[in-house]
This record gives structure tokens, C-alpha cells and sequence, in this order.
């Protein structure tokens, strides 16, 4: 299985003690499910903790092998696609677009307008206290 | 260097999922013992992570998940205007 999760999970995660259910989702990052994120997230996520958290979040992708933080841009048309499906944010749009060129079974996120605004069979969307319902 | 005494079906299926990714059964092996370390590794990287958020008390007490969310869609909109907009 193949997840991403978004900037605001990674945020809550690392700054709330009492995020129980992201922590739980961070720990089940192995081999049998990957974790890949772009770019864009790991910038969001790094402009908005505490000097002293960004390293500790640098640190958690020093390995390549069960968490990654990919370059690649998604192709425009793919962008586009996602703006057509009513993402109004061309940043969730480019997101969207990333999640599906990776192949990702599950974005994991807050974010309400991924989870109510955006139906696609291309990938899951679900909350983190969805995610790790059994 | 591990040595390993597989049963006849054990290693009859070993082979077969290492035919089935193109590389010899040892391979498969070191892949697997590499992944477990990784593994591993992401556990007690999050563990420390668990721990110094616990320590660190002065933010507990700030967190608003609305504001957090807030604050992310602001800064995705500022990146993309910068430094992604030749994507759209």
C-alpha cells in the first residue's frame, strides 16, 4: 500500500501530544505501506512548525526506502483534471494530481475540502481516525 | 554473513517470489532483512519524535486544528503562487 499524508496531519502530528490517531498512523509506515509525499507538502509542513521540529521532520525521510519525498511535478493536464473535479485551490489540485501520477492508494488528510469536495476513484481520501479503523 | 536452512517448500516458494521480482533468493533476503531495518529505524525515529512532542509543553497547549489547517491552505496558495505557478 502506497499512502500520503497531508501538511496539516504532518502539523497536528508532530506538534500535539494528544494526536493519538496520527501517531498511530505514523507508526504503521514500514515496508507494507509506504509513505510518499511531495514537495510542496514537506515545504508546507516545514514553514509552519517550530525551528526546532523542521530537522526532526527532515530526519524522518533521511530513509528513502519506506518514506520519500518526491520532486517529480504532476503533468498540467493531470492539475487540470482535478480542477475540473471541483478543486478550487489549484494547490489541492496540484496535490490531487501528484497522489494519482504516484500511484497512491490513500491520501490522508484534514484538510475538509479533499474529504467532502472531492470524489475520485482514483485514490482514497480519508481522515486519519479513518485511516486506522480496522 | 546469516546462514539459512530452508525447507524444500520453503525455499520452493522463496524461489518462486524471488523469479517473480527478477533476482536470486539471497537477494529477496538481504531485501527483506533491509526493509525490517528500515522499518525499524521509522519506529524509533517516531517514538523520539512521540517523546519530544510530549516534552515539549509550551506548544501543547496552542493546538487548534482549525487554525493548523488555516494556516497550511494559507501557505499552499503563497507556494504555488511563487513558486508553482508554471504548473497551471
Amino acid at each position: 500500500m502506497r499512502i500520503c499524508i497531508d501538511s496539516c496531519v504532518f502539523i497536528r502530528g508532530i506538534l500535539d501530544p494528544q494526536a493519538q490517531d496520527i501517531h498511530r498512523v505514523f507508526l504503521g509506515i514500514g515496508p507494507d505501506c509506504k509513505l510518499i509525499i511531495p514537495r510542496l507538502i514537506a515545504k508546507e509542513v516545514t514553514r509552519n512548525l517550530p525551528i526546532n521540529f523542521e530537522k526532526r521532520f527532515y530526519d524522518l525521510f533521511d530513509d528513502h526506502d519506506i518514506a520519500e519525498i518526491a520532486d517529480e511535478p504532476p503533468p498540467k493536464t493531470l492539475i487540470r483534471k482535478y480542477i475540473d473535479l471541483g478543486l478550487r485551490e489549484k494547490g489541492d489540485a496540484i496535490i490531487a494530481a501528484f497522489v494519482e501520477m504516484q500511484q497512491i492508494d490513500c491520501l490522508i488528510s484534514d484538510n475538509r475540502h479533499f474529504l467532502r469536495e472531492l470524489n475520485t476513484p482514483s485514490f482514497t481520501i480519508l481522515s486519519p481516525a479513518d485511516f486506522i479503523q480496522p | 554473513m546469516i546462514a539459512l536452512q530452508l525447507s524444500e517448500p520453503t525455499f520452493a516458494k522463496l524461489k518462486q517470489l524471488a523469479d517473480e521480482q527478477h533476482v536470486a533468493p539471497s537477494q529477496l533476503i538481504e531485501r527483506w532483512l533491509s526493509h525490517a531495518e528500515k522499518s525499524h529505524q521509522w519506529h524509533q525515529k517516531i517514538l523520539k519524535l512521540a517523546s519530544d512532542v510530549q516534552n515539549h509543553q509550551s506548544n501543547a497547549a496552542q493546538i487548534d486544528v482549525d487554525n493548523i489547517i488555516e494556516r497550511t491552505r494559507q501557505t499552499r496558495r503563497q507556494l504555488v503562487e511563487i513558486e508553482y505557478a508554471d504548473l497551471y
